[in-house]
């Protein structure tokens, strides 16, 4: 397509206005990570400074933020290997076979997406309540049971992307393997899993960020011994303050890791964040 | 002399229980001078909130002392203050033992006591009392905060009360001075009712010098109401709730103190962002000097006159809350709330872990170490602490703190208070957006009312636990635990 | 066939089912972590149900009729509304803009585009304080940076007037990307022959856009808004950190309002009825938008 050159220009001058409007905020709150305290609230605020760690220190060590990372990194992980252990499967089979209930299925994966938490968080937290004093299984406040309340989200999003990795890979694949003897389920671990396994890393690694940014279930139904790092943000303002140096310390152990998967990711986001509808 | 008094007795009463305690296999306590630390090596989990600036402290001067006494390490949890609630109510509900001891706000601890989460800390007082000594608080404060009805459950970990701060430069000013009494005809001072404390307001609000006349907090309905009642309310004869458990928000009285303190002329006098003002944003306006006046509570102490967090440190001066002139007696009335959290132990956790919590508030939030708290930070609630001669002969205020722990009025702690509390806090937010202050508090009244019936307290025979029923609660338990008060005298 | 041996038949039966041991492992799963709960919570909300409580009263649908009845509930789900029409259409329009001027723009493209995104990637809980930050009435960038054109201090999120739209605008500030990202798709897989033609024949842009590309969005535009709506209805962690619902009630979701509701008011059930209240408020709207999006998408 041609594009007269004011056209262009004018195109350059409002994207670049709205890119600095992203990242003013970033990089500017980010900076304050790096401000000895003094100078975390100035105005006009201090641009030249000589750059710190003891914020990223105070809220690693002092305020045991290398706890909640494990504790972040372990409910993440574990959710999303769950969820891709239940939904690889599940998808194979809605790209491969055709039977009655398939689309109807398949929509009501996506329905499940307009459930809001609280819908989901308050009965898990009865729940397991019941279950704690009635069976003595103690979920609440455990990495299994924040790991199964985190595949309300998560499963859907796999299935639907994985579904859509595998129907790209022609069917003949699997069928040729068959004929030398492999059974389908052999089939599909030997030779169309290696086939779509950037698929299932892109896949892992979207719901990873999914995972890793949720707050309102980790909040209602985690506990001290998994605390993940959302919920610790909130801490950091005080009655006495607001101590912005620290809290842009944990914002940027908590942004960082995504920021480099999506850079890694960036073809994927879109099939991901929209569920794959677009195909 | 109060103090020997109260030490020779208890003397007494530990000999009267030696030798029960020495049958029981007595529980043994950290004890800073034989050196004795039965818990070394243990953890103490404390589910906690950086709230206030006392705390802060508290935690820098004295937990450093307690670890190398005991050989235990405290592992804090630190959640966002509008979380605790939550987090102890679910953690509670499912009998949760992953914190030893909790943060609980004096409103609170119906709401908690009624889901059986409290630990009573009597069998522990009468084993080892240690240094806990209960009878070192005011009656009204030790009912307001460490207990839940006629139960023990916790010691105060702070006990606030009204307090005004004031830049003691700016009203010490002979420009200043003669400026104002050319404007106003009469002396600068210290405002002592509301309509001083509206001028003298106005009189240092120059917005383009970036100062300000005062500043209360409007930010959340928890602030707002602390604020509405401690700083205006009570003074106006402003209270909760009548003997039949009826609210009292929708009186003359209630109105017109909304009318004042969230009304745009008092608003006006009050730096920009007002309206969302928590704890912590107005403090930081007073300490970097952006308001002439504070209306305060006793945990900002550490923090005014800590010269490292305030520019202002060396130019704080302190004068009792401005009160309502009442026009039919002329009197200046003036009252206050004392509040504040005490650290409490959670009934799910092995008895060993309720052994060391113990260890740690009998230890950490005792006399000796409140008084080291006192000494440096100018902030105490032991009663040994605030009629100590020497501590007031340098920090004069604790005599005004002493007298207002005194008569300061709580919160109520029935198990519905958080809703209640939240109802009028949010009606007094919109009166401050604007909003009519009369149809308004009638409709949180009614609110209210709603939410007290909805528990069952209208047809089920409960009442309403007032704060004389408070105090005969705490002397009623401190006479089972053997201890004398002058104030249940 | 009825002739054939049992295990012939069997084997026919498993193998014409055979999708259903892929399937039903992640199926089991999704019932017992959505389905359940949502049935869980209708029975609870018949009961009368707090943290405290020892007996647990049937009182039929008395919860639903004081959620219905209750003014913070009826306030807290218009300011949800609010936030769906304003965030939905603001972060639309802004997206779809976007998608259009990156296709003018050749050098920096995926610059650009990477840089853009950067907001839908982060922590809704990181965007609101970082926002509240920058929005600090004494010592906040913008204001500081309104104060280089002489404009005097805003308090945005102090003021009852101000502070719902605000935080919409922080809301739409992260989500425009997404809207972007899809529209953009979108267009990339749209056919060519249609447009240059119809651009030989000298038609203006305007039109193309309006004749053209429009109506050929149109699956995609709904994708777009269907996906931004359901988000929007649960807003919770940026409000939560950016407000807390005040000043009063302005700027409370319903999501924040059923949180409070259950877990600081220990009203459980109460809450447990205004979530599926809720559920059916979504549904509903959402239910017509999908029946748009199916007329003309192939899904599955």
């Amino acid at each position: 397509m041609r594009v007269p050159t004011s056209e262009r220009i004018l195109a350059y001058v409002i994207l670049i206005v709205m890119a600095i409007l992203v990242l003013v905020p970033v990089l500017a709150g980010s900076i304050t990570a790096f401000k000895p305290q003094i100078i975390w609230v100035s105005s006009p605020p201090t641009w030249i400074f000589e750059p710190t760690l003891e914020n990223f220190e105070f809220v690693f060590f002092t305020r045991k933020g290398w706890v909640y990372l494990r504790n972040s990194l372990i409910i993440s992980g574990g959710s999303v290997a769950v969820a891709l252990i239940l939904g690889v499967p599940a998808a194979y089979a809605f790209a491969r076979f055709r039977f009655r209930s398939s689309k109807a299925l398949m929509q009501w994966l996506i329905s499940l997406r307009m459930i809001p938490p609280i819908v989901v968080g308050l009965p898990f937290y009865a729940m397991f309540l019941y279950l704690e004093r009635g069976l003595g299984i103690g979920l609440r406040d455990t990495f299994p049971g924040l790991i199964i309340t985190y595949q309300t989200f998560l499963l859907p999003l796999v299935i639907w992307m994985m579904r859509g990795y595998f129907a790209e890979l022609p069917a003949a694949m699997e069928e040729s393997a068959m004929v030398e003897g492999y059974t389908r389920l052999g089939a599909l671990w030997r030779v169309v899993l290696p086939v779509v396994f950037p698929g299932i890393v892109a896949t892992a690694i979207l719901n990873f960020i999914f995972a890793w940014n949720e707050f309102f279930l980790a909040l209602i139904l985690a506990g001290n011994r998994t605390s993940t790092l959302p919920m610790t943000a909130g801490t950091y303002i005080v009655r006495t303050r607001v101590e912005w140096g620290n809290l842009f310390a944990v914002n940027l152990i908590i942004m960082v890791p995504v920021i480099v998967l999506t850079i890694i990711l960036r073809r994927q986001l879109v099939k991901g964040l929209t569920f794959g509808i677009l195909e | 002399m109060r103090n020997i008094k109260a030490v020779l007795i208890l003397l007494a009463i530990a000999s009267l229980f030696l030798p029960l305690a020495s049958a029981q296999d007595s529980i043994p306590l950290t004890d800073p001078e034989t050196g004795a630390r039965p818990w070394e090596g243990k953890e103490l989990r404390i589910l906690n909130t950086e709230v206030v600036p006392i705390l802060a402290y508290q935690h820098e001067i004295l937990d450093p002392l307690y670890e190398e006494a005991s050989g235990v390490t405290l592992i804090y949890e630190n959640a966002a203050h509008s979380d605790v609630l939550p987090r102890i109510q679910t953690t509670c509900a499912a009998g949760g033992d992953d914190f030893d001891i909790m943060f609980v706000e004096d409103g609170w601890a119906g709401a908690l006591a009624a889901l059986g989460c409290l630990e009573e800390l009597d069998r522990f007082y009468l084993a080892a009392p240690g240094d806990s000594h209960p009878e070192d608080f005011t009656t009204r404060a030790f009912g307001t905060v460490a207990m839940a009805k006629e139960k023990w459950v916790g010691i105060p970990t702070l006990v606030a009360v009204g307090m005004f701060a004031y830049r003691t430069d700016l009203f010490a000013d002979p420009d200043e001075q003669a400026a104002f009494m050319e404007q106003y005809g009469r002396e600068l001072t210290v405002p002592a009712t509301w309509d001083e404390l509206a001028e003298v307001g106005e009189f240092f609000t120059r917005p383009d010098d970036e100062l300000y006349g005062f500043n209360y907090r409007y930010g959340t309905p928890n602030n707002i109401l602390f604020d509405y009642m401690i700083h205006f309310g009570f003074s106006r004869g402003v209270d909760f709730f009548d003997s039949e458990f009826n609210p009292l928000f929708d009186t003359e009285a209630a109105i017109d103190t909304a009318m004042f303190f969230a009304g745009q002329d008092v608003l006006n006098l009050q730096p920009p962002g007002r309206e969302s003002f928590q704890f912590g944003e107005v403090m930081q306006n007073f300490a970097q000097g952006k308001v002439a006046m504070y209306g305060t509570e006793s945990w900002a102490i550490p923090l005014l006159l800590d010269p490292e967090a305030s520019i202002v440190a060396a130019n704080t001066g302190f004068a009792p809350v401005p009160g309502w002139l009442n026009p039919e007696t002329g009197e200046i009335q003036s009252a206050l709330l004392s509040a504040g959290p005490a650290y409490m132990i959670n009934a799910h956790i092995s008895e060993e872990q309720k052994q060391i919590a113990w260890d740690y508030l009998q230890l950490a939030h005792g006399v000796e170490f409140s008084r080291i708290l006192a000494e440096q930070t100018g902030a105490g609630h032991r009663i040994s602490v605030l009629t100590d001669p020497d501590l007031v002969a340098k920090w004069p205020h604790l005599t005004a703190n002493y007298e207002a722990a005194k008569v300061g009025i709580g919160r109520p702690a029935e198990p519905w208070w958080p809703e209640a509390e939240n109802a009028i806090g949010r009606a007094l937010q919109e009166v401050a957006a604007g909003g009519d202050a009369a149809t308004l508090m009638v409709d949180a009244n009614n609110d209210i009312r709603e939410i007290v019936e909805d528990a069952g307290y209208y047809d089920e025979g409960l009442t309403y636990v007032s704060v004389e029923q408070r105090e005969d609660f705490v002397c009623a338990k401190f006479a089972e635990l053997g201890l004398e008060h002058d104030e249940c005298m | 066939m009825p002739d054939q041996p049992f295990s012939t038949r069997l084997y026919h039966l498993t193998q014409r089912q055979r999708h259903w041991f892929f399937i039903a492992p992640a199926l089991i799963i999704l019932l017992l972590v959505v389905i359940y709960p949502i049935i869980f919570s209708t029975g609870v909300s018949l009961f009368r149900v707090t943290f405290a409580s020892q007996s647990r009263p049937f009182v039929g649908l008395q919860n639903f009729e004081r959620m219905l009845g209750n003014d913070d509930f009826i306030q807290t789900a218009l300011n949800t509304l609010y936030y769906v029409v304003f965030s939905v259409s603001g972060s639309f329009l802004l997206g779809f803009g976007v998608a259009l001027l990156m296709r003018r723009v050749t050098a920096g493209k995926e610059l650009l585009r990477l840089i853009l995104i950067i907001p839908i990637t982060m922590a809704p809980i990181v965007v609101g304080l970082m926002w509240n930050w920058m929005l600090d009435p004494l010592f906040g960038l913008v204001n500081w940076f309104l104060g280089l054109f002489g404009i005097p201090g805003q308090t945005m999120l102090a003021q009852a007037s101000t502070a719902r739209m605000t935080v919409v605008l922080v809301d739409i500030w992260q989500w425009y990307p997404l809207v972007f990202l899809i529209i953009e798709a979108g267009m990339a897989t749209l056919p060519r022959a249609p447009f240059e033609s119809a651009r030989l024949e000298g038609v203006s842009s305007w039109m193309i856009f309006r004749r053209l590309t429009l109506p050929m969005l149109r699956p995609v535009i709904l994708v777009a808004l269907l996906l931004r709506t359901v988000d929007a209805f649960r807003t919770f962690d940026i409000v939560r950190v950016m407000t807390d619902g005040g000043p009063h009630l302005t700027t409370e979701t319903l999501s924040l309002y059923l949180y409070r509701t259950a877990f600081t008011f220990s009203k459980l059930s109460r809450a447990a009825a205004g979530s599926i209240l809720m559920l059916l408020f979504i549904g509903l709207v959402s239910a017509l938008m999908f029946r748009y999006l199916y007329r003309d998408v192939e899904v599955g």
